[in-house]
């Protein structure tokens, strides 16, 4: 019966988790693409810098990347190609710019080693100024959609309707539905390891890079795309058959949101700091395919207290599985089936709204105005949240 | 193979929909499910089949609890007013999801009775793009095709033509004839009268009433024809459920039987007529919460 749940699941809701991981893909290589211009942009800047300095690579750039602590550890640099560098004129730069950039053979050593943090994925996810940040949130926030997609948007279709008539149990479809939406959650990731690591390897950087790193982050990435998953689809399955509008949808995701962003995850991607992984003499390939995924899982589940993360994402997954089971309330005026989490996320939603006109003119204004400012946007997203669940369901 | 459901109950709420709701349904029987507006036929039809969850009670096929043993479910098929699952789905991809829930669902039977009704849809279209009553009948026979022994089927003739109508109807009597019990609840009186064997009245909040086809409700309907106004002492009687007249001819709803020596010498004819489905909603409505329609022939 289980096969025959996770058959129905797939013949459904197989297009909305391939748009997810098509989504992911596009989203994560247009982050990537950016992020790589950018390294090399600021290779650029170091080689310009180079060219006018004349202590030659003790550039800022060099000294702003350097991560391992050892400032003072003298970097082997041919003077005499730095000379020659030197003597080009502006046209001759521009023309043999990239084979200047990125050729060993002018500075005695790797790119990787003049700039210091070539090798580092994670700056090409933070060093846009434009998408400083988001890259690291994408496809966790993905998972989030493709779980309410996976729940709610269900009960929009009335398709969960026929699904309580048929002889196949709402805890197994729910439980199939879990596991399909991991795996999706995981493709998606899989695909946006590999286009990044295809990105890299055939950009200018490819050959100085270490692809620890990268990998690193990627299980990174997906180990929390898939612990938000599955709260977020505990999150759904607390929604009883009610659930009829997307708009209903808005503080589900939102709560989430704010979750993920301002409580656990956020703090833990800037406690993982991945560059001992590359100062540990691990380098390229080393890392994968073999025996690395599981000490690196290790690494990462024993970081910040992740494993009880992920635990306690099991655990809701599991509790989703038994709620789904139950009745579903249905017509009560409810947002959710029990009253106290449609409580919690409604004000969650109603705070993470708040924060925004916070945001926007909290800081302009001055920091007393802040305080007023947050509490006239919490009473007005309050009644305005409160008209929204009254026009939907009269409660 | 029967169906019974025994002593449920439903609530929304701190509401009672329906309370003490016991029948049974054999094999072959068609049974009318009627009610008032809000008397809970829907909620009813989606306790039993499992979409809401009673309070209390037992829904059974063959003695086996659907809620505990869902792979019972098999045996029992729900079309709501609105078949909507799938608009978004092509007919071959519906049959295929069919094919994949039910186990003992037979495409053969289905393509030849979507062409014996002469239905002029194509299978690759989406079911969005039916009318409602194409729709109705599409469900109907995926359902049929599922060789399921109970049939549930809600307010299955509103917004449907005549023609398609009397389709439904061929099929649900060829069902029937088959062996399929099918639980119908509607409005058109006419039409269920038609072809029920047998008839369920819900009330809000109370219990359920059954009639048979020669139909048994335990009520009486008579038209009296008088020389002159009938005395209030005749037309206070308790027996008298409901009464309406035009001049001077009078039609009363009686729980016990008439007979002439009961009636004022000045009743000129006296005829018994047959109690309608129309009747007892009629009376439901008159007594407004007073008088329980469960007193009548409760299962």
């Amino acid at each position: 019966m289980f096969r025959q749940a996770i058959q129905i699941n797939w013949r459904q809701y197989r297009m909305r988790m391939l748009l997810i991981i098509l989504a992911g893909m596009i989203l994560n290589a247009l982050c990537f693409h950016i992020g790589i211009q950018n390294k090399i942009q600021r290779i650029q800047n170091t080689v310009t810098t180079v060219r006018e300095s004349p202590r030659g690579y003790h550039s800022n750039s060099y000294q702003e990347t350097r991560r391992d602590g050892n400032d003072d550890e003298p970097v082997q640099i041919n003077t005499e190609t730095i000379s020659k560098f030197k003597s080009l004129s502006p046209a001759d730069f521009s023309k043999e710019h990239d084979r200047i950039s990125f050729g060993r053979i002018f500075y005695g050593t790797s790119i990787a080693s003049f700039t210091g943090s070539t090798s580092d994925t994670v700056n090409f996810y933070q060093t846009s100024t434009l998408l400083q940040g988001v890259p690291i949130f994408i496809l966790g926030i993905l998972a989030v959609i493709l779980a309410i997609l996976l729940t709610s948007a269900e009960k929009m279709s009335r398709f969960a309707v026929f699904l309580s008539t048929i002889p196949v149990s709402r805890r197994r479809l729910f439980a199939a539905k879990g596991l399909l939406g991991s795996i999706a959650v995981a493709m998606a990731n899989i695909v946006a390891w590999a286009v990044g690591f295809l990105m890299l390897y055939a950009s200018k950087l490819g050959p100085y890079i270490n692809y620890g790193a990268h990998h690193t982050y990627h299980l990174s990435v997906w180990i929390q795309s898939t612990v938000l998953f599955l709260i977020a689809l505990f999150v759904g399955s607390l929604c009883g058959n009610i659930i009829s509008h997307l708009l209903t949808m808005i503080p589900v995701l939102l709560g989430v949101l704010f979750f993920y962003m301002y409580c656990i995850i956020m703090p833990l991607m800037i406690f993982f700091d991945l560059t001992p992984m590359h100062n540990a003499g691990v380098f390229k390939f080393i890392y994968f395919p073999g025996f690395t995924p599981l000490t690196l899982m290790i690494r990462l589940l024993s970081a910040g207290g992740l494993i009880f993360l992920v635990l306690f994402a099991i655990l809701l997954f599991a509790a989703g599985i038994f709620i789904t089971g139950r009745e579903c309330s249905w017509r009560f005026g409810y947002f959710f089936t029990h009253p106290v989490p449609d409580r919690i996320v409604y004000y969650l939603a109603v705070y993470s709204f708040s924060l925004i006109p916070l945001l926007i003119f909290g800081f302009v204004a001055g920091k007393i105005a802040v305080v007023g400012i947050f509490a006239v946007s919490l009473l007005i997203n309050y009644f305005l949240f409160r008209f929204l669940f009254k026009l939907r369901f009269g409660a | 193979m029967q169906l019974s459901v025994n002593n449920l109950k439903q609530t929304f709420g701190k509401t009672i929909v329906f309370q003490n709701v016991n029948f049974t349904v054999s094999p072959g029987e068609i049974v009318a499910l009627i009610g008032r507006n809000g008397s809970g036929k829907t909620t009813l039809m989606q306790t039993v089949i499992g979409i809401l969850q009673g309070r209390e009670g037992t829904i059974r096929i063959d003695g086996t609890d659907i809620n505990k043993r869902v792979a019972a479910k098999k045996d029992i098929v729900f079309i709501p007013d609105r078949f909507d699952y799938f608009n978004n789905k092509k007919l071959t991809e519906v049959v295929e999801m069919y094919e994949l829930v039910y186990e003992d669902f037979d495409r053969t039977v289905f393509e030849a009775s979507l062409q014996s009704l002469n239905l002029r849809v194509s299978v690759t279209s989406r079911l969005g793009s039916y009318s409602k009553g194409e729709r109705m009948l599409v469900a109907c026979l995926l359902a049929l095709s599922t060789r399921a022994k109970f049939l549930l089927l809600d307010e299955p003739f509103d917004g449907i033509d005549v023609v398609n109508v009397d389709k439904l109807n061929r099929i649900i009597i060829e069902a029937a004839e088959y062996g399929t019990a099918i639980i119908i609840s509607s409005h058109r009186m006419e039409t269920l009268e038609k072809i029920a064997d047998r008839t369920l009245f819900i009330e809000a909040g109370g219990g359920i009433a059954s009639m048979d086809g020669t139909g048994n409700t335990g009520l009486y309907k008579y038209q009296l024809v008088s020389r002159e106004t009938l005395p209030e002492e005749f037309l206070r009687r308790p027996d008298i459920l409901l009464l309406s007249n035009l001049g001077r001819v009078y039609t009363i709803l009686t729980n016990m039987p008439v007979t002439v020596a009961d009636v004022p010498e000045l009743i000129i004819q006296m005829d018994e007529l047959s109690v309608h489905m129309e009747d007892i909603l009629h009376w439901q409505e008159h007594e407004e919460g007073g008088r329980d329609v469960s007193t009548g022939n409760t299962n």
